[in-house]
């Protein structure tokens, strides 16, 4: 009997791993060789949008001027643009450097939080009723977005039906080490072949928390964000759908974003996505599936981004199912199986895009000599199973125990590192 | 301000036009070559491999028993694999080797870089073979394979890995439109060839190591440097053909391939 479950259960890994290896396959056969959906963002108005961009920040004094610079070269209507660094509780320089914007940019006007309740979803909430703007625009403080970039979002609200809109992030710092390379090759397969062939395909594309905007009205109207939940970009995204909105894929509003660059960083990173994921997946599993506001095809897609970020411990588990059925003797039937279980695990880990999936958004890109790193995405494989495993962990505790979240930020390293270019 | 004579259009919403009847073609043709090869010749390739693998081992093991056995699958007819004597490591060894492991784990844990990918790696290979050898510890009696066995499933592991990699290939070529054929073909002939000659390497190293060394290995060289490692010169492989791919679109072969709708 325990032989017996522990056999379906290699089955159904397999079965899953194979699924979502074909739904990358067909994301790629759609990005490269379909049509490209356009929103839109070659249309003209004198008129755009009034829009709030907010920043939320907790001692960013490293790389505050960086996006606060970027937004004054943006071109947008300065009357109908107010940017709100949100100064979450620092207690470095951010909060007089923000002072002293304000006193040369009227527009920008800092919110300077000084409360126990720290964290994004909290500032956000806080910063929304100052904002006048009817689209709230959110960035990362490490981000640096391009010209055109606030105009690319705004124009996307020009149709009615949309209450957000996500942009493309593109790593800067893409050259100081292996992992930013890394990182840099799933970014670009993640955005350039993910996100557009589910816009293409008009299933989910996943308004990501930062690069991106929403509308004002309905978020509040809703309640605002949960300050419970640590990914509230994918929280959003499900709120949009189940309330019968939609959301564009704006991959023409590019935004640079620094990449972490050592590994802790970007183990924590990888945890807290994946706790903040699984906590949305236990909320909106069933909602997902009754909302009268989504098609089959929506539905179905729906369901596979929700679970992106539990695949990896369905592996881990089937894992350790395979080594005990090793031990059992039952691995004769599952030899030639195991290929495949590690073909899924090579493909589908996570939410980070397939090789295939890469090396097209390279062809894409053109990008010549990076596909040449692909291969050492393998060694990442144990990495994001043991980090996305934890974070499910942490999920499944929180949803049980109804424990509260502690907001963790990502280490900047972009002065660290001008200072040791100084002292060269 | 010097002139720019050629002003690219965005990469933003390029595509690639190409005859979507031609890649059907490309990858049906080729699938049903594939399954036809390997169909009608898995048998004298896996005899091929047991022959040269036993004449390796016998070379540089002379006292070791090598032989050749084969059994008949209902999909791919008969197939090869070598038998050999099991050596098993008895308790002192096992006792080592679950001292080593634990040892590592401790050690590896307690390093400041213990969350690297290459830590968490060595990690896991270490658990598997720390309980693989208290498996030997406590119950040797109760291994329920034999170097013959594992054999075997090494063998019909390396077909699956054939047959998974000669379809993967011909479908993430196939998709990459309709120029750059040859680049295509040789990149499925490499795979291949790597394949089967890796493969077969290995069959030989493992197979002695197993012996030499008893099959307290077994499950480590099974989960964990096993077909995780032919996925690696896959994409190697396969990173080399983007990479020739990328010069090609956007080279003068690839005029008029690109369109932006």
């Amino acid at each position: 009997m325990v032989v017996a479950i522990m056999k379906g259960y290699i089955i159904f890994v397999i079965i899953l791993m194979l699924l979502y290896t074909a739904r990358h396959f067909y994301f790629t056969i759609v990005r490269l060789l379909g049509r490209q959906r356009f929103y839109y963002n070659d249309i003209l108005t004198d008129r755009m949008k009034s829009i709030s961009v907010l920043i939320p920040m907790h001692n960013e004094e490293q790389v505050l001027s960086n996006v606060l610079d970027s937004l004054l070269q943006c071109e947008y209507d300065r009357d109908r643009l107010e940017i709100i660094p949100i100064n979450d509780n620092s207690i470095d320089r951010t909060r007089e450097m923000l002072d002293e914007y304000h006193r040369k940019y009227e527009f920008i006007r800092p919110l300077h939080r000084d409360c126990p309740d720290r964290g994004k979803p909290v500032g956000l909430n806080d910063a929304m009723k100052l904002a006048k703007g009817e689209i709230i625009i959110v960035f990362d403080a490490d981000y640096r977005p391009a010209r055109n970039m606030l105009k690319q979002i705004a124009l996307g609200f020009e149709d009615p039906q949309v209450g957000a809109v996500m942009g493309r992030v593109i790593p800067y710092n893409t050259n100081t080490n292996m992992l930013t390379r890394l990182i840099n090759l799933e970014r670009s397969g993640g955005y350039q072949v993910d996100q557009q062939a589910r816009y293409n395909l008009k299933t989910i594309p996943q308004y990501g928390g930062t690069v991106g905007g929403f509308r004002k009205d309905f978020l509040l109207e809703t309640g605002g964000f949960n300050p419970k939940v640590l990914a509230e970009d994918t929280e959003l995204t499900y709120r949009l759908f189940t309330n019968g909105w939609k959301v564009v894929y704006a991959n023409s509003a590019e935004c640079y974003e620094e990449s972490p660059e050592s590994w802790n960083v970007r183990g924590r990173q990888i945890r807290r996505w994946s706790r903040g994921h699984n906590e949305v997946l236990f909320r909106y599993l069933i909602p997902t599936l009754t909302t009268p506001y989504m098609g089959l095809f929506q539905k179905i897609d729906g369901l596979f981004l929700l679970f992106i970020y539990a695949v990896p411990v369905f592996l881990l588990v089937g894992w350790v199912v395979s080594l005990g059925l090793f031990f059992l003797g039952e691995m004769q039937i599952f030899s030639g199986w195991w290929v495949i279980l590690f073909l899924g695990i090579y493909n589908s880990l996570g939410n980070f895009a397939p090789f295939f999936e890469i090396g097209t958004s390279l062809i894409i890109d053109g990008l010549p000599g990076e596909a040449l790193l692909l291969p050492l995405m393998m060694f990442n494989f144990f990495f994001y199973m043991w980090n996305i495993s934890l974070g499910f962990w942490d999920a499944v505790v929180d949803t049980v125990t109804g424990r509260g979240v502690k907001w963790d930020k990502t280490v900047r390293f972009t002065v660290q590192k001008t200072e040791k270019e100084a002292e060269k | 301000m010097k002139e720019k004579k050629v002003i690219d259009y965005t990469r933003t919403y390029r595509r690639i036009e190409a005859d979507k009847k031609k890649c059907v073609l490309y990858i049906v043709i080729l699938l049903l070559l594939g399954f036809l090869l390997m169909w009608t010749q898995i048998d004298d390739l896996t005899r091929m491999i047991c022959k040269i693998c036993a004449g390796v081992l016998k070379k540089y093991e002379p006292h070791m028993y090598v032989g050749i056995r084969s059994e008949t699958y209902p999909l791919f007819g008969k197939i090869s694999y070598l038998s050999a004597e099991t050596v098993y490591p008895g308790i002192q060894i096992s006792l080592i080797n679950a001292g080593i492991s634990l040892g590592v784990i401790i050690l590896l844990a307690g390093l400041p870089w213990k969350g690297r990918p290459l830590a968490i790696y060595l990690i896991l290979c270490s658990a598997i073979h720390l309980i693989n050898s208290l498996w030997f510890v406590f119950g040797e009696k109760y291994f329920p394979y034999t170097l013959t066995v594992y054999s075997k499933l090494y063998m019909l592991q390396e077909i699956g890995i054939w047959v998974m990699f000669f379809v993967m290939t011909v479908m993430v070529t196939g998709i990459i439109g309709d120029r750059g054929v040859i680049y295509k073909l040789l990149t499925l002939l490499a795979i291949m060839l790597y394949s089967i000659v890796f493969g077969t390497v290995r069959y030989a190293i493992f197979i002695w190591l197993l012996y030499r060394f008893s099959v307290i290995y077994m499950a480590f060289f099974y989960f964990m440097i096993g077909p995780m490692f032919d996925f690696l010169y896959l994409v190697m492989i396969y990173a080399v053909f983007v990479n020739r791919m990328i010069g090609v679109y956007d080279s003068r072969k690839g005029k008029g391939v690109w369109k932006w709708s």
